[in-house]
């Protein structure tokens, strides 16, 4: 009988999720001082462009948006009640402008825009995915990262944020579904399809 | 679906160690069975392993982030100083905005400029039997003016003057009337004028209907004078006139107004 036992977490009851010390420098941030702003960017900043460089696959890019964010975080600072933490609501902000800026692009380039597949008809496999192609060969530390971010780049934006939100930031499915503003189950759907759309495409021979 | 592509989709939630707890002994059961779910896991943790070992390889080629901080506090800073004008230059820049406010003066300025010519040159709204109206008749005649009156301190009934006003001098049938009150006439004088009126050279009576118009007002005069006579007490007690009315005759027709 005490294997059916099932401990449920209580949802009921909810803390004030952001600890102490974000708290404090989110009340200072608040109240215009600059040295705590400049702290706030310095505690998270590698963190927000990792995020923006795995959304958006530039480097240029990632760190206009960086910049962005932050402003983004200041401006609606007063807006921050605590609810979740200080990192999962900035990650939300990361999330949403890499989402705008990807569809303001989209939406520019939408005419030179060339599907993978047409790609792959007319020059061949990506170089990437050749070189992941060959397992005998010892692959280069750069080409790795090049074949990873390729395969991340070609996931739908939602499920390129799933993954990205759970293996390199390591956030849990609650956090990734605050940052996300979905629910749970939509984040598990998430991560379950980009783990398998991923594993066929760097399985690709 | 085939066993395995079930346990396959809490697969993903299982290396987590998100699965739900009821959920995992199924699956660790399927596992110890299956080798190939076995494989799929360990694709699954080695995908893991490549994204984060691809994050850190790439961390190494990170830009400094030194400028980072300083700016955006000073991109922030900027922001909120220049606030204002940077509000004023966006409303400028879409033009928008500039063409409505700009129409919106000019239509005020144009009713305001309608309004204030038509009050200052337009037709002063009056009433033609105000005080005004009458006193302005006196300027510019445009009818006899007859003023009734009692000169108080004597006996006498009430007196109807002509105002000198420009105007040629009351009609016969107008004059009768004003004399008949001038003078201190009894009711008797009034009341023989009367029966001379409406009667005809055969001796009947004549019917109002068919009378002239002129006539008709003659009599309709004298009536009011009869009544007017039975009807009015005056007091004497001064020489001052006591206004009782003022009239503007136009032709036969009279407008008038009480003091």
């Amino acid at each position: 009988m005490a294997e059916t036992t099932v401990v449920k977490p209580i949802r009921a009851i909810a803390w004030p999720a952001t600890d102490t010390s974000d708290w404090a420098l989110v009340q200072q941030c608040a109240r215009g001082d600059e040295l705590a702003c400049a702290q706030l960017v310095t505690d998270h900043q590698r963190m927000v462009y990792t995020l923006a460089l795995h959304l958006l696959g530039d480097a240029q890019e990632a760190m206009d948006l960086s910049q962005e964010v932050f402003l983004r975080v200041f401006r609606t600072l007063t807006q921050f009640r605590g609810q979740s933490t200080l990192r999962t609501w900035i990650y939300r902000i990361v999330v949403n402008q890499a989402s705008n800026r990807q569809r303001w692009w989209r939406r520019r380039h939408r005419s030179q825009q060339v599907g993978l597949e047409d790609h792959v008809a007319h020059h061949g496999e990506l170089t990437e995915l050749r070189l992941f192609a060959a397992p005998e060969r010892v692959l280069e530390q750069r080409e790795t990262v090049d074949r990873v971010q390729a395969a991340l780049a070609q996931l739908p934006f939602d499920q390129r944020a799933a993954i990205v939100l759970r293996e390199i930031d390591g956030l849990s499915y609650d956090e990734i579904a605050e940052a996300l503003g979905v629910a749970v189950g939509t984040v598990k759907s998430r991560l379950a399809r980009a783990r398998g759309s991923l594993r066929i495409v760097l399985a690709r021979t | 679906m085939s066993r395995c592509d079930s346990i396959r989709r809490d697969l993903s939630a299982f290396v987590d160690g998100e699965l739900s707890v009821s959920r995992r002994p199924r699956v660790a059961r399927h596992l110890d069975q299956c080798a190939e779910c076995t494989e799929y896991m360990r694709e699954l943790l080695e995908l893991g392993d490549h994204l984060r070992g691809a994050s850190v390889e790439r961390e190494a080629q990170y830009p400094a982030f030194d400028s980072l901080a300083s700016s955006v506090i000073s991109r922030a800073r900027a922001e909120s100083a220049m606030s204002w004008r940077a509000r004023m230059t966006h409303a400028c820049d879409d033009w928008h905005w500039a063409i409505v406010a700009s129409g919106s003066l000019a239509a005020t300025f144009v009713s305001t400029l309608l309004v204030s010519a038509i009050l200052t040159f337009g037709p002063a709204p009056e009433r033609e039997d105000s005080l005004s109206a009458l006193m302005a008749n006196l300027g510019a005649p445009q009818g006899m003016l007859f003023v009734c009156a009692t000169p108080t301190g004597t006996n006498q009934d009430a007196t109807l003057f002509q105002i000198e006003n420009g105007q040629p001098a009351a009609s016969r049938m107008t004059t009768a009337l004003a004399e008949m009150v001038c003078r201190p006439v009894s009711e008797a004088d009034v009341t023989g004028k009367l029966a001379l009126a409406v009667t005809a050279a055969s001796g009947h009576a004549v019917s109002l209907d068919t009378m002239h118009p002129a006539q008709r007002k003659y009599i309709e005069g004298l009536l009011t004078e009869i009544q007017r006579m039975r009807a009015t007490q005056f007091p004497a007690v001064s020489r001052d006139l006591a206004v009782h009315e003022v009239r503007l005759v136009t032709g036969l027709a009279v407008v008038g107004k009480a003091l």
